[in-house]
């Protein structure tokens, strides 16, 4: 049996590496700030992928944001899923709760689905509740911290997630939707699939359709108010002979009050 | 994070192919901008699309998967049994990871379902691969030699019939030329292709019989086969011999794989043809002389960038050791002496990095000019690369097992075991300069050129780009000036004297064009300046030492 499989991806901050201040003097964030796929959501494509590849069907991708926003639904298309959509938010940034409206409204235009995949944490916007929110609106089971898919047949799925000490097995009816953690559980260095050449090539100038949602109907109440920087911190070293017990005192000093 | 993407985080390669290779002069040639056909709207989409899949999928897929399998494929290793060549389950990972990321058809014509990417892209992607995994390249590429040869030389009929199922990876290639006795002198070649006249004589069918020797993935589907066609007594040496092709199958037997130093992810078979059914490719009696040339430079050109990519591994594992070994309370590259082969090695890596894609980029140029039949571009740049490639496959191949030796000589006593990975580099890269021609024979291929006066133009091409930095400008120009003298006093010598020096005069024209390359650089990216400036100062008393082993040899033989 084929199943639809639908993946919620995000374009997130590239926080490898930083170094320095990240906000530019008026307080946004700096245009050479660059952003990545997040890995979870990544994790989560490579599940649905992969239920494609076994079962057949389809993989779609929906992500929320502006179309410069959104390169991560091209990154889908590279990697094999069968169509993307875009869902406009609209000219603010939105909530948790807003944002998870516009995709379940979206989602809920897209037809028939087996099974929602979408990364549990992401590393900007605190957003990590996402995919409980898309559920509760769509009115469908949701399953956090899954790692991998032992079973999926019959109307149900069955997930896989390390605890403490050894692994759990979740079994929830179809449609669900699995929120996907960190680790894909594999003895072979199975991370997510890279792109596939062929298909970079052809879709590089594909159109990223938009989901027929209307982003003013929503509300988004929380907003961000401002951002401040952590002040840098000018570390100034010392270097003490360990043989001169009166810097190492003089040392031990100067750290037990704070200087 | 180090060890995410062996593309992007290798700086110079990325700085070579961002700034320094002339994209739109390559996309121009290549590509029909404009057809319908054609997938770019200009030439900065074209480089924006090969620059991008260097970093996905090539960069990414080898450092998150193919390095992480490096060591089980070699502990491992291919085995036989049976007539058959069993791989290890990392490698077979290997390959439907290389088949899922479309990557096997990288420089085979769209029309045949490949990717249609420059020479360029590939040797990039060739050093990244193996980088992570030397054995595979052997898979990855050769690949593109071997196509590129059906490609070019091949009837529509066996385009077809095999080059799209060489873009997907279903069939992977091997070249049959070396025999037990045919080694380096391949016109010694002896393997007999008889026309099977009484099957079909209207087909023109031919049957191989013969032994080859040391054949890399004879094992593969598509087998190109240096063989006999012509009487030996009317047509001997090299003018008997043609090229064919032979579909692996029954009649060809594998009849033992070799137990190898290195490379162990690459199982390198003595193949037996059994009246094998072989098609002819291209005319008869020019196997030789045309087409495994033409499939030897491909191949060189490679194995290059498979040298490039180890040295690279080298480099990368020898700066990781040097920071975290600590003796006598500090890290080892601390001290001067491992400080100076750690900064020889990055200087010599770029170095050898830096002639590897002038010489890509000059096969772009002329196989762009041969495809738009533009006869004058087609013959010079033809000339340089036949010049270039051998100097480049020489010095790559040459500098990377150095650079694996030092590489060793870093992590002491643990660089001798087989916990740490340079051991395996080190084994690795002591067949680069030996398969696909010794250093000896690519030498002697350069020297024969360079008396010819085949590279002058291109020496003073280099020269004239450099633009700044007069005192270090000087110094190369010095250097060109010794190498004019030493190819004026070589033209008066017979060959054996010639060959003899070959690689004291061949060095000059390789410091005096990476002295050059350094120095355009150097105008692109400040870190080139002391790069350059490193080169240059240590390659004064190199030239003079080779200018006077050129210039006064002394061959003894020695019987006590």
């Amino acid at each position: 049996m084929s199943y639809n499989c639908i993946v919620i991806v995000r374009e997130v901050w590239d926080t490898r590496d930083l170094t320095g201040s990240v906000l530019a003097d008026n307080g946004s964030i700096k245009d050479s700030m660059l952003t990545r796929f997040e890995p979870e959501d990544m994790n989560a494509l490579e599940m649905a992928l992969r239920i494609k590849d076994e079962h057949g069907g389809k993989v779609t991708a929906f992500s929320v944001g502006t179309p410069k926003q959104v390169d991560v639904l091209r990154e889908c298309l590279y990697r094999g899923v069968d169509e993307v959509v875009r869902v406009d938010a609209g000219a603010s940034s939105l909530g948790t709760q807003a944002a998870a409206q516009l995709l379940a409204d979206a989602i809920g235009k897209a037809g028939q689905y087996d099974l929602i995949c979408v990364g549990v944490t992401v590393a900007d916007g605190e957003s990590s509740m996402l995919g409980t929110h898309v559920a509760g609106k769509l009115g469908i089971e949701q399953v956090s911290y899954v790692d991998a898919i032992e079973e999926i047949g019959e109307g149900r799925v069955v997930g896989k997630r390390g605890i403490e000490m050894g692994y759990e097995y979740i079994e929830a009816p179809l449609p669900a939707l699995l929120s996907v953690g960190v680790a894909l559980v594999e003895d072979d260095p199975r991370t997510p699939r890279s792109a596939k050449a062929m298909l970079k090539l052809k879709a590089k100038k594909a159109e990223i359709p938009s989901a027929d949602v209307d982003a003013s109907a929503v509300t988004s109440p929380v907003s961000i108010a401002g951002r401040e920087a952590v002040p840098e911190r000018a570390v100034e070293s010392k270097d003490v002979a360990a043989e001169d017990e009166t810097a190492l005192k003089s040392m031990l000093d100067d750290v037990l009050k704070g200087e | 994070m180090p060890g995410e993407n062996f593309y992007t985080e290798n700086k110079d390669l990325k700085f070579l192919m961002d700034e320094i290779i002339d994209w739109k002069a390559i996309v121009d040639l290549k590509e029909k901008i404009g057809d319908e056909e054609c997938p770019y709207d200009d030439a900065e989409e074209a480089k924006a699309t090969y620059l991008g899949m260097l970093e996905d999928p090539v960069g990414d897929i080898a450092a998150k998967r193919f390095a992480p399998r490096a060591e089980e494929v070699d502990t491992i290793g291919c085995q036989y049994k049976d007539g058959e060549v069993i791989f290890p389950e990392g490698l077979k990972r290997n390959l439907q990871d290389l088949m899922d990321a479309q990557l096997m058809g990288m420089t085979i014509p769209r029309e045949y379902g490949g990717l249609q990417f420059p020479e360029t892209v590939y040797t990039a992607a060739i050093e990244v691969v193996s980088q992570a995994d030397a054995s595979l390249m052997n898979f990855f590429g050769l690949q593109g030699g071997i196509a590129e040869t059906i490609m070019e030389f091949a009837s529509d009929e066996l385009k077809q019939q095999y080059l799209p199922r060489m873009s997907t990876g279903e069939f992977t290639g091997a070249m049959a030329l070396t025999e037990p006795d045919a080694g380096s002198d391949l016109a010694a070649v002896s393997a007999k292709a008889d026309i099977e006249a009484e099957i079909d004589p209207e087909t023109g069918m031919w049957h191989i019989n013969g032994t080859k020797r040391f054949i890399t993935n004879g094992c593969g589907d598509v087998i190109l086969v240096l063989a006999r066609s012509e009487d030996a007594s009317r047509k001997s040496g090299g003018r008997g011999l043609s090229f064919f092709l032979v579909e692996k199958g029954d009649t060809v037997k594998v009849r033992r794989i070799e137990n190898k130093l290195g490379i162990h992810g690459s199982p390198t078979c003595e193949l037996y043809f059994d009246n094998s059914p072989a098609y002819l490719i291209g005319r008869r009696g020019m196997g030789l002389a045309r087409y495994t040339a033409w499939l030897m430079l491909a191949a060189r050109l490679a194995i290059g960038a498979q040298a490039q990519g180890i040295a690279e591994a080298a480099l990368q594992e020898s700066l990781k050791y040097a920071e975290e070994r600590e003796q006598f309370g500090k890290p080892i590259r601390q001290f001067p002496q491992v400080a100076a082969m750690l900064a020889n090695m990055r200087v010599y890596t770029e170095a050898s990095r830096a002639l590897l894609y002038a010489t890509s980029e000059i096969v772009d140029l002329h196989q762009g000019a041969e495809r738009r039949e533009l006869k004058e571009e087609t013959k010079a740049y033809g000339k340089l690369a036949e010049a270039l490639t051998p100097i480049a496959k020489y010095y790559s191949t040459e500098i990377a097992n150095k650079i694996c030796y030092d590489a060793i000589q870093i992590h002491g006593g643990n660089g001798f075991m087989k916990d740490y990975p340079v051991e395996r580099l080190y084994r690795d890269v002591r067949i680069t300069n030996i398969y696909e021609g010794t250093s000896q024979i690519q030498v002697n291929w350069g020297i024969s050129r360079l008396v010819r006066g085949d590279l002058n133009e291109y020496i003073a091409g280099l020269a004239e780009k450099v633009t700044r930095n007069p005192e270090l400008k000087a110094e190369v120009d010095k250097a060109a000036a010794v190498l004019q003298e030493c190819l004026a006093f070589l033209k008066e010598k017979d060959v054996g004297y010639r060959e003899l020096i070959a690689p004291h005069a061949v060095d000059i024209f390789i410091d005096v064009a990476v002295g050059y390359l350094f120095l355009a650089q150097a105008e692109k990216w400040e870190y080139k300046v002391e790069v350059a400036r490193k080169f240059i100062h240590d390659m004064a008393p190199r030239v003079e030492m080779n200018r006077q082993y050129t210039l006064d040899a002394l061959l003894v033989e020695l019987n006590p």
